[in-house]
């Protein structure tokens, strides 16, 4: 019974919050379905977790839908790095329940509170979708899923500036999606197959065709769109400041991962197939945006009044970091390689716990009314010790302060850029990190150190369960950071794993037709 | 002769282009969501275009027809889900158009964001404004 239960879990996790959300619309009452959606996020961090055991031990778990076997039927694919995506979304979300029991009550107005946990279980099963399957096309299903239930949840709240930045991110999303089902038809057209290692396998016969460049292109900018990727990221800056604190959390620590994860996807399945002729091209693009992204996002947090807004672009500043790894990862050097994938790995699950962390602070700040403007900060962090100091955990750990983990994502990108002897994107690391060291020393000096203002009134310390949350994600924060080898232990089977399985064409046994079905003219 | 053999995809290529243009260029936020439909569906139109063959029939085997030319019918399944969510997108954006008029009371791009500049500079001067008059501002929900 176990074992049959076990087998199907790649699909469960999906299924379970799939089938929640309108189970969710129907219940209706706040409290049972707040406690059935906790429910299902917690059971899935177990199948997560279960996932990772069973990869770690048995390799690639394939998952056929309805028995039908790959280049025919949808196949989920778990392999470490998508068993790692899969942890990362189930777990930030699960130390986010407990959190948002206050938060949308206090965000969210109380009627609409229950639609709210029906997008959450929409939006995490594509999210999930997203990192399991293994079929293009779903991914772009599972992708819609997740982005149009993301643009209800910005407008959700009750600031009508949410509804606008919302509207933006829609047209953004959309035409990113569409990019993608543009590259996804041309691929088709070169493959004649939608399963992903198995168009990889096919393209590898088409490695100069121009085609497939042209799809790559469409591919890079449809995810960089999603992914709020430098020159394309003016939504995010807007659609997380402006949407409910409780959608910011959530959207902050999981959905430009997985979008991210699906470039990493895509890189490690097609762009090394044609790398040998450009891949000189892809890493320049990938390195260069990347760095742009990390000191222009850096440097604007530096300038804004806002503390979500602060949040939001170091967010941009740190997917900056992600994407340079990337661009090393197509090194035709194999350590370089490895140790770019590895990097983008760790620095994907550590910003989403920090980020994480780092947005419930300021929802619990925003609750008692010293956030999300700095002026409302001003002189009051000592009114709730204990969010602020929880704020500046997570804060050293986007800086990068040996003993978070921050710091061992930080050493994995210098240790790769000094690899490659690339000492220009060492110096933008160190740079950046400086940077955000410059962003967060202004909310502690705002803070801590400016007088509040005399009528201020004083506010008292969040509520349990919010310090629960934040409370749990500080100690993975520092836990991590001490003893990190669980998590970069298993990351770092990665770059093997993808050598030792490369995509194989799948081939279709044909029946051979009667004699009769070869027709003898036309009646 | 390259542009007469590709034909249908230049139509294809063209309405992507001019979705693209609409989408950028109309300050409307319904014509928007109309270019951005037209986008999607110029991609539903290329697929369906790649499907075609010459001469070719429904994949049925049955006697009297060639085997072997046969229209796939995949491009046309993604695309029945393609055009699913794409009315769902366009169902969302709505939604969301009738919320922007309801609460700005426009939906004119510009005019939307001439608001919203204004609102955000009250809004840094309104904290202040609120301790010098003792309202409790910190318990007001809701407006950041």
């Amino acid at each position: 019974m176990l074992e049959k239960v076990i087998s199907q879990i790649p699909a469960l996790i999906v299924v379970l919050p799939l089938v929640g959300a309108p189970l969710m619309m129907l219940i209706h009452r706040r409290n049972i379905v707040y406690m059935l959606t906790s429910l299902i996020m917690y059971i899935n961090v177990v199948f997560a977790l279960i996932l990772m055991v069973q990869v770690a031990k048995y390799g690639v778990i394939s998952y056929h839908f309805g028995g039908w076997a790959p280049p025919i039927g949808i196949e989920f694919r778990i392999d470490h790095l998508s068993a790692v995506i899969l942890l990362l979304v189930t777990l930030s979300t699960a130390i986010m329940m407990p959190w948002m029991y206050n938060a949308c009550k206090e965000f969210i107005e109380n009627k609409r509170e229950y639609l709210f946990f029906v997008l959450l279980l929409l939006n995490y099963a594509g999210l999930l979708g997203m990192a399991a399957t293994n079929d293009a096309f779903n991914l772009f299903v599972f992708l819609e899923i997740s982005s149009l239930s993301t643009y209800a949840m910005i407008a959700l709240g009750k600031e009508r500036r949410g509804v606008m930045a919302a509207f933006n991110y829609l047209l953004m999303g959309t035409i990113g999606a569409t990019f993608y089902i543009i590259a996804v038809s041309m691929l088709y057209q070169l493959t004649g197959s939608l399963n992903i290692s198995d168009m990889a396998a096919r393209l590898s016969e088409h490695k100069d065709s121009k085609t497939l460049f042209v799809a790559l292109a469409f591919i890079f900018t449809g995810f960089a769109l999603k992914a709020a990727i430098f020159p394309l990221h003016a939504w995010l800056p807007r659609a997380y400041t402006y949407a409910p604190n409780p959608t910011t959390t959530f959207l902050a620590a999981t959905a430009t991962k997985v979008s991210l994860y699906a470039l990493i996807r895509m890189g490690i399945n097609f762009f090394e197939v044609s790398s040998e002729s450009s891949s000189g091209i892809y890493a320049f693009i990938f390195i260069s945006l990347g760095i742009a992204a990390m000191v222009i996002g850096a440097a604007s947090a530096t300038r804004q009044h806002n503390l979500k807004q602060i949040l939001a672009f170091s967010s941009i500043s740190q997917m900056g970091y992600m994407v340079m790894a990337i661009g090393f990862s197509f090194s035709p050097d194999v350590a370089v390689a490895d140790a770019g994938i590895v990097a983008a790995t760790v620095h994907m699950f550590n910003h989403a716990i920090l980020k994480g962390l780092l947005f419930m602070a300021v929802g619990a700040m925003a609750m008692r009314g010293i956030a999300p403007w700095l002026i409302q900060l001003q002189g009051r962090a000592r009114n709730m010790p204990l969010t602020v100091g929880l704020f500046i955990i997570g804060g050293l750990g986007l800086i990068g302060v040996p003993g978070s983990i921050g710091f061992i994502s930080k050493w994995y990108l210098i240790r790769m850029a000094v690899l490659q002897e690339n000492w220009f994107a060492v110096i933008a690391i160190l740079a950046t990190s400086a940077l955000a060291f410059v962003y967060f020393w202004r909310i502690i000096e705002v803070g801590f150190m400016m007088k509040p203002h005399p009528k201020a009134p004083k506010t008292h310390e969040a509520p349990k369960p919010m310090l629960f949350s934040m409370i749990v994600s500080a100690a993975i924060v520092v836990v991590l950071g001490v003893y990190s080898n669980p998590l970069t232990g298993f990351i770092k089977e990665i770059p093997d794993e993808i050598r030792n399985n490369p995509p194989q064409k799948i081939v279709v046994p044909m029946k051979p037709l009667s004699k009769k079905a070869k027709g003898e003219g036309y009646h | 002769m390259f542009f007469v053999d590709h034909f249908p995809y230049w139509i294809s290529v063209f309405f992507m282009m001019t979705g693209l243009y609409i989408v950028m260029s109309q300050g409307n936020l319904m014509k928007k969501v109309v270019g951005l439909n037209i986008f999607q569906i110029s991609v539903f139109l290329s697929y369906i275009l790649m499907a075609k063959v010459r001469g070719g029939t429904a994949p049925i085997l049955k006697e009297g027809l060639d085997p072997s030319a046969y229209s796939n019918p995949l491009p046309h399944v993604l695309i029945l889900t393609a055009i699913v969510v794409g009315v769902a997108t366009t169902a969302v954006a709505y939604a969301l158009i009738v919320r922007i008029q309801e609460t700005y009371g426009s939906i004119e791009e510009l005019e939307i964001y001439h608001m919203e500049r204004k609102q955000s500079r009250r809004n840094m001067a309104r904290w202040l404004y609120a301790l010098e008059h003792d309202k409790r501002v910190h318990q007001t929900k809701g407006e950041h």
